[in-house]
């Protein structure tokens, strides 16, 4: 039955995730000067856009004005749209009840109580999430996404980091391998357009081209269902995901090794400065008040990397 | 990334989307005429059998069939998953092409006159003759276009590798977006599609002038 | 006595429920041409396609020359020769189609020789050869090149004739060959029909030209209701019909 269950959930995963995987990507760590200058074109763009939608924003703006003034102000701030990635547990995830999930979203959702806000959620398209930011189709992205310069270089707000993001290489117990030494000749996986492809693609190109093969595949259940399957000897991923993967999977390990590390962080539209500041502050006061760790204590991998818990 | 580097590198995978279509074609083609022939059984038990499985392999999506291929075995018997995916993917694209080709010829056989078969009859040819020698080079003048359009698909379907992971050429563009924060290998895999499609058309258009010869 | 080419006796033939030919009995000596003429639906088209085994009879004996091509068995049963017997059995007979049935595919000298080459295994140029002087009586010399959709109806039926022609048959059936032709081409057909019975090819034609079927037979068979009403003489099946229905079924046709 669970055999079952895995290979419904591994079909309707990719079956969205096809629907996804789009485009222009901004997982850009190639600060190459092309990279910014698209983004910067794509930023005009969307402010263009953005002066015709003006009118309608203008009254989500100032009410968010209003409630910034406010500060703890608990009536009706209008609606907050979360653009999160629906395939990103434990950050945000499909749960069990077939709600949205994770530890983003919880947070998402206490930080909009706090705020007056009402809580809806956008699934974007990851190659295009700031595409869709600036769209107006959500506003913020907040889903485990990586901080690049490049995206504060084309302007967008972004968070103080909440999260720092360790890359591992996860291999089978009894594979033999022991360093990223022994991964020589052999096959390694990784998501397309995740920081780990972005970093064997850059800073760990050596390694990566010591590698027997690089196989890249649209889901990190892929990725693991090749490694299950025996299809590759090791699967470079975010540390969080193959903690999680390897608490209900046995016979995995991971390489005990820094092989890069991230930061996550929220974006928000350039002009949301204030936004930005006063979820950043609704975030203090949850440190404060002990509510943030109450969260983050569904997710025990999580908390040592949760930069607001070990200031 | 210079678009003559991004063109170099797309056009490695080419080399693989070529490899899916001619092999999808190859292993189909003849495949649909099998499934037609079992479909068209006299005995009730295989044609009604044949019926289903088109039926399911119709009714579902082709990148659901690549990852049932590519990953069920290992699901469902612990099978290891194939290194070289080009077996899975060419595997699930002829299976699932042979049941579009299958419908196409069972229609195409149907269109043809009874009276075709009565006067091989008479003359004396035997069955198997009478299907290679009469009835097959009408059926396939009549199913051409239906051919042809499914072929322009396929073309363009062979992106779905993606799905499990095979480097064909749409892959490679689509890593190189992610990459470069670009849309530009979209552009360029969209010529590609189109120029191998014209090609598709070029020589269908051929192949079906030639068979023009008679109504 | 000339011998007999065709032998048909107690055929009895149904589809489900409806006995469509009920006991009939037919043979065709050597050299005779045999007209079976009657309203639709009488069994006379059913007969044909059960004597060339387009059709499987349920009671009966058919035999060709010596052999005999199906019968019934002590138990009831029709018993049909094996595949191969059967189709040398097929070599004694050739069927012109009402629609034609020509392979649209082959040109028309291809329609003629591509059976006697595949089938009867002969030597391509002697069947070549002989398609040609076969297509020159028929007058469709020049045609050797085209394909049917090129022709008309009236040269559609020649060349089917021809093509039926070509594997040497020793008794030529015709199931209405003029019914699906305009009035004006069903002369060229007819004709050529009757320069056959001249050289006195052995025929069975199921035809409505009642007036050809006069001219050109030995023996005209009426039938209706599955079986044979009468039998005879053209002049006096035709003049002076001996049965009730015959007399009806001509003074109808005469009115229409």
């Amino acid at each position: 039955m669970k055999k079952f269950i895995a290979i419904a959930l591994a079909l309707t995963t990719s079956l969205s995730l096809l629907a996804c995987q789009g485009n222009g990507s901004a997982a850009a760590v190639n600060d190459s000067t092309e990279a910014v200058e698209t983004k910067e074109e794509e930023t005009k763009e969307a402010s263009e856009e953005a002066v015709k939608e003006e009118s309608q924003e203008a009254e989500t703006e100032s009410k968010e004005e209003t409630e910034a003034a406010k500060e703890e102000g608990s009536e009706n701030a209008g609606k907050f749209i979360m653009g999160i990635d629906p395939e990103y547990p434990p950050f945000s995830y499909i749960g069990d009840d077939g709600e949205y999930t994770g530890f983003d979203v919880e947070v998402c959702k206490a930080v909009c109580e706090k705020l007056g806000y009402d809580f809806d959620v956008f699934e974007v398209n990851w190659d295009e999430k700031l595409i869709q930011l600036d769209a107006g189709e959500c506003d913020c992205i907040w889903s485990g996404m990586t901080i690049y310069d490049t995206m504060k270089e084309a302007g967008y707000v972004i968070s103080e980091p909440y999260f720092e993001n360790v890359q591992v290489m996860m291999v089978k117990e009894d594979s033999g391998i022991n360093s990223t030494k022994d991964l020589a000749g052999k096959y390694v996986a990784v998501q397309l357009g995740t920081s780990g492809a972005a970093l064997l693609e850059d800073e760990l190109k050596d390694l990566a081209s010591s590698f027997g093969d690089l196989v890249t595949c649209d889901s990190f259940l892929k990725c693991f269902t090749e490694l299950g399957g025996g299809a590759v000897d090791a699967v470079f991923v975010d540390k969080p995901v193959a903690v999680d993967y390897m608490a209900e999977h046995e016979g995995y390990k991971l390489l005990e090794e820094d092989l890069g590390s991230e930061q996550y962080g929220i974006a928000f539209r350039s002009d949301d400065k204030e936004l930005c500041s006063s979820i950043e502050g609704a975030l203090d006061e949850m440190v404060a008040d002990g509510s943030y760790a109450a969260i983050a204590d569904k997710y025990p991998d999580l908390v040592k990397n949760l930069v607001y818990l070990n200031k | 990334m210079s678009l003559l580097t991004m063109i170099i590198k797309m056009s490695e995978g080419l080399s693989r989307t070529c490899a899916i279509f001619f092999l999808t074609l190859i292993f189909s083609l003849p495949l649909g005429m099998v499934v037609t022939l079992l479909r068209r059984s006299k005995n009730k038990i295989i044609s009604s059998i044949t019926r289903a499985v088109i039926s399911v392999i119709r009714g579902t999506p082709l990148m659901l069939q690549l990852l049932a291929i590519t990953y069920g075995p290992y699901y469902l018997v612990g099978l290891t998953v194939s290194r070289n995916k080009l077996v899975p993917v060419v595997v699930a694209f002829s299976i699932n092409y042979a049941a579009y080709f299958a419908e196409i010829y069972r229609g195409g056989i149907d269109s043809i006159s009874k009276g075709q078969y009565e006067a091989a009859d008479v003359l004396g040819y035997t069955k198997t003759q009478t299907f290679l020698r009469i009835i097959l080079p009408q059926v396939i003048k009549r199913v051409l276009p239906s051919i042809t359009n499914e072929v322009v698909t396929l073309v363009k379907d062979t992106s779905l590798a993606f799905t499990v992971s095979y480097q064909e050429m749409f892959t490679i563009g689509k890593e190189i977006a992610n990459s470069q924060t670009s849309f530009t290998p979209f552009l360029v895999a969209g010529v590609f599609y189109f120029v191998f499609n014209a090609l598709v058309d070029f020589v269908m258009g051929k192949i079906e002038k030639k068979l023009n010869y008679y109504h | 006595m000339s011998k007999k080419i065709l032998q048909m006796k107690n055929i009895i033939k149904s589809y489900s429920d409806t006995e469509v030919l009920k006991d009939i009995s037919l043979s065709v000596e050597e050299g005779e041409v045999v007209s079976i003429i009657g309203p639709s639906g009488s069994g006379k088209s059913t007969l044909l396609r059960c004597a060339t085994f387009l059709e499987k009879i349920n009671g009966g004996l058919i035999q060709y020359l010596d052999t005999v091509a199906a019968h019934t068995n002590e138990e009831g049963k029709v018993v049909y020769v094996n595949r191969n017997q059967l189709t040398h059995v097929k070599s004694y007979f050739g069927l012109v189609f009402q629609q034609f049935n020509l392979f649209p595919h082959f040109s028309v000298l291809k329609n003629l020789t591509h059976a006697p080459i595949l089938v009867q295994k002969r030597d391509s140029k002697e069947v070549e050869q002989e398609a040609r002087e076969l297509l020159k009586k028929t007058g469709l010399e020049d045609k050797a090149d085209a394909y049917p959709c090129q022709l008309s109806g009236g040269q559609q039926q020649r060349v089917a004739i021809a093509r039926a022609l070509n594997l040497n048959p020793d008794i030529l059936f015709f199931d209405e060959p003029t019914s699906a032709l305009d009035p004006e081409l069903t002369g060229e057909v007819l004709k050529i029909i009757k320069e056959l019975a001249d050289e006195k090819m052995t025929m069975v034609i199921v035809t409505h030209e009642m007036s050809f079927a006069r001219a050109v037979s030995k023996r005209v068979i009426f039938m209706d209701g599955g079986f044979i009403v009468e039998e005879g003489d053209p002049e006096q099946v035709f003049g002076d019909p001996s049965q009730e229905r015959t007399k009806q079924f001509l003074k109808n046709y005469n009115q229409v």
